[in-house]
C-alpha cells in the first residue's frame, strides 16, 4: 500500500500488476488509491455516505486524512512542531 | 520523502489527533527528523561532489535511518519493512514499493543536495555583493567631498581602477547569477542585455560642461563642494539623457508583411534621430578610445619635450575636462571624476 496514493504511481505499480498477472494486486492498489489520495479519498468518502454506507464513508475518510497527516509528518519542522503538538 | 515516510508506517485507518497521542506524536518527529537526515546527507554529498552524488548519499542516509530505527524497535521501519515485506511476499506490487522508495529517498537526497548548493550560492554573492557595495561607497566618497573624509580627490585613473574593480565584482556576481558575466538591463531597447565577455563595456567619454559657477578664485571650501554637487547634479542629468539619447521615430512595422516590413524597417533606418545627444548638449565635447590612444602615441613621441607643452594640443581637451564619465553596469552606472 506504499505510494499508492500518488497519482500516477499508483496506476504505474496496476500496470506492472497486471502484466505480472496480479489482477487481485492491482484492484488493491487502485482501491488504496481511491480511499487514499487526497481529494479523490473526499470525494469517494461523500458517495459511499450518499449510498447509505456511513461505515464505508468513515473509513475512507479516515484513510485520506490519514495520508494528509503522514505527508505532513515527513515535512521537516512541520512534523516536528505536530510531533510536540500531540505528544 | 514523502512516499518513504508514508512507507514507514504501513498502517490505515485512524489519525492522532488528539493531545497525548504519544505514538502519533513520536511518528511525526520521527518522520519529520528521517527526512531531514536525508536532506542534510544530500546537501553534503550536493555541496561536496557540486552534483549527483546527493542521489546515493539520500538513499544511504535513508536506508541507514531505518536500519538504525529497526535495530532499537526490533520492527522494520521504513525502507527495512518495504523490503522485508517484498521478501515475504515477492510481486510485482512489492518489488515495485521497493523501487518506489528508493526512489524517494534518491529524490529527497537530489533536493538538498539542490539546497545545499543553493545556499552555498547565495553566501557566496553575499560576500561579493558585500565586496562590490564597498567599493561603490568608496567611489562615491571620492565623488562627493564631505570635507571630514577627504572625498572629493579622487582621480580620473582612480575612478576607473574602481570602475574596473566594481565591473569585475559585477561580472562574478553575474556568472553566479545569470550564469553570463555581463547581465543588464538595457534602458534603450527595454530588454535584458547578455553579452559576450569580451565586449567593450566601458568607454570613456571626456566632456567639458563649461560653468561659471564652480572652481573660481577665492571660493570657500563650503562653495566648492556647493559648486561641485551642484556640477554632479547636472553630469547625472546628462548621463540619463545619454541613455535616451539617438532616438528615432517609431512606426509599426510589425503587423506588415514580410516585405513590407523590410521595407518598413529600411525607412526608418534611414530617418534622422528626432533627438541626439549632440545636440542636446553642443558644449559636450566626446573623445573615443581610438582617439584617446592617439593622444597617448604622441605624448610618447614627444618624450624629450618641455612636460608643460608635451603634447598641449592633444591633450587640451583632456585638460579642460571637467569629468569623465564612465558608462557601466547596471549597478554602478558610472564612475565621475573631477579636476578642480
Amino acid at each position: 500500500m506504499c505510494a499508492d496514493w500518488i497519482p500516477g504511481v499508483s496506476q504505474l505499480k496496476s500496470i506492472c500488476q497486471l502484466v505480472t498477472g496480479d489482477v487481485e494486486g492491482a484492484a488493491r492498489t487502485q482501491e488504496n488509491f481511491v480511499r487514499e489520495c487526497p481529494v479523490v479519498s473526499q470525494s469517494v468518502a461523500l458517495g459511499q455516505l450518499i449510498a447509505g454506507d456511513e461505515d464505508g464513508a468513515k473509513e475512507t475518510w479516515d484513510r485520506g486524512v490519514g495520508t494528509i497527516s503522514n505527508v505532513a509528518n515527513g515535512i521537516p519542522v512541520v512534523g516536528h512542531v505536530k510531533g510536540e503538538f500531540v505528544n | 520523502m514523502i512516499i518513504i515516510l508514508f512507507c514507514d508506517n504501513l498502517y490505515v485507518g485512524g489519525i492522532h489527533h488528539a493531545f497525548g497521542d504519544h505514538e502519533g506524536g513520536n511518528r511525526a518527529l520521527n518522520a519529520a527528523t528521517r527526512t531531514t537526515v536525508v536532506l542534510a546527507s544530500g546537501a553534503a554529498a550536493g555541496i561536496a561532489s557540486g552534483g549527483l552524488a546527493a542521489i546515493p548519499a539520500g538513499i544511504a542516509a535513508g536506508s541507514t535511518y531505518d536500519l538504525v530505527e529497526t535495530g532499537i524497535t526490533k520492527k522494520p521501519a521504513g525502507i527495512v519493512a518495504v523490503v522485508d515485506n517484498a521478501v515475504k511476499n515477492p510481486s510485482a506490487g512489492t518489488i515495485f514499493d521497493v523501487a518506489v522508495a528508493y526512489a524517494g529517498d534518491g529524490l529527497a537526497g537530489y533536493s538538498g543536495g539542490q539546497i545545499g548548493n543553493k545556499l552555498v550560492t547565495m553566501q557566496q554573492l553575499s560576500k561579493l555583493e558585500h565586496a562590490r557595495a564597498m567599493k561603490m561607497e568608496q567611489l562615491n566618497n571620492g565623488m562627493f567631498s564631505d570635507g571630514a573624509s577627504g572625498g572629493g580627490g579622487m582621480s580620473t585613473g582612480q575612478a576607473i581602477q574602481l570602475g574596473s574593480e566594481i565591473n569585475s565584482l559585477t561580472s562574478q556576481i553575474n556568472t553566479i547569477a545569470q550564469g553570463s558575466p555581463q547581465w543588464w538591463y538595457d534602458p534603450k531597447t527595454g530588454n535584458v542585455t547578455v553579452t559576450k565577455p569580451n565586449s567593450i563595456t566601458a568607454v570613456p567619454i571626456v566632456g567639458n560642461m563649461p560653468d561659471t559657477t564652480d572652481c573660481e578664485d577665492g571660493q570657500s571650501p563650503e562653495q566648492r563642494r556647493e559648486a561641485q554637487r551642484q556640477r554632479l547634479i547636472r553630469v547625472y542629468q546628462m548621463q540619463e539623457d545619454a541613455f535616451q539619447h539617438d532616438v528615432y521615430p517609431q512606426q509599426p512595422c510589425d503587423q506588415l508583411s514580410k516585405g513590407d516590413k523590410a521595407k518598413c524597417l529600411k525607412e526608418q533606418n534611414s530617418k534622422k534621430p528626432t533627438r541626439s545627444i549632440d545636440t542636446a548638449y553642443p558644449n559636450v565635447l566626446r573623445t573615443n578610445s581610438e582617439q584617446l590612444k592617439n593622444m597617448k602615441d604622441t605624448i610618447k613621441q614627444k618624450f624629450n619635450q618641455d612636460p608643460n607643452k608635451k603634447g598641449r594640443k592633444e591633450i587640451e581637451q583632456l585638460n579642460r575636462a571637467r569629468w569623465i564619465p564612465v558608462p557601466m553596469f547596471d549597478q554602478c552606472p558610472f564612475t565621475v571624476s573631477f579636476h578642480c
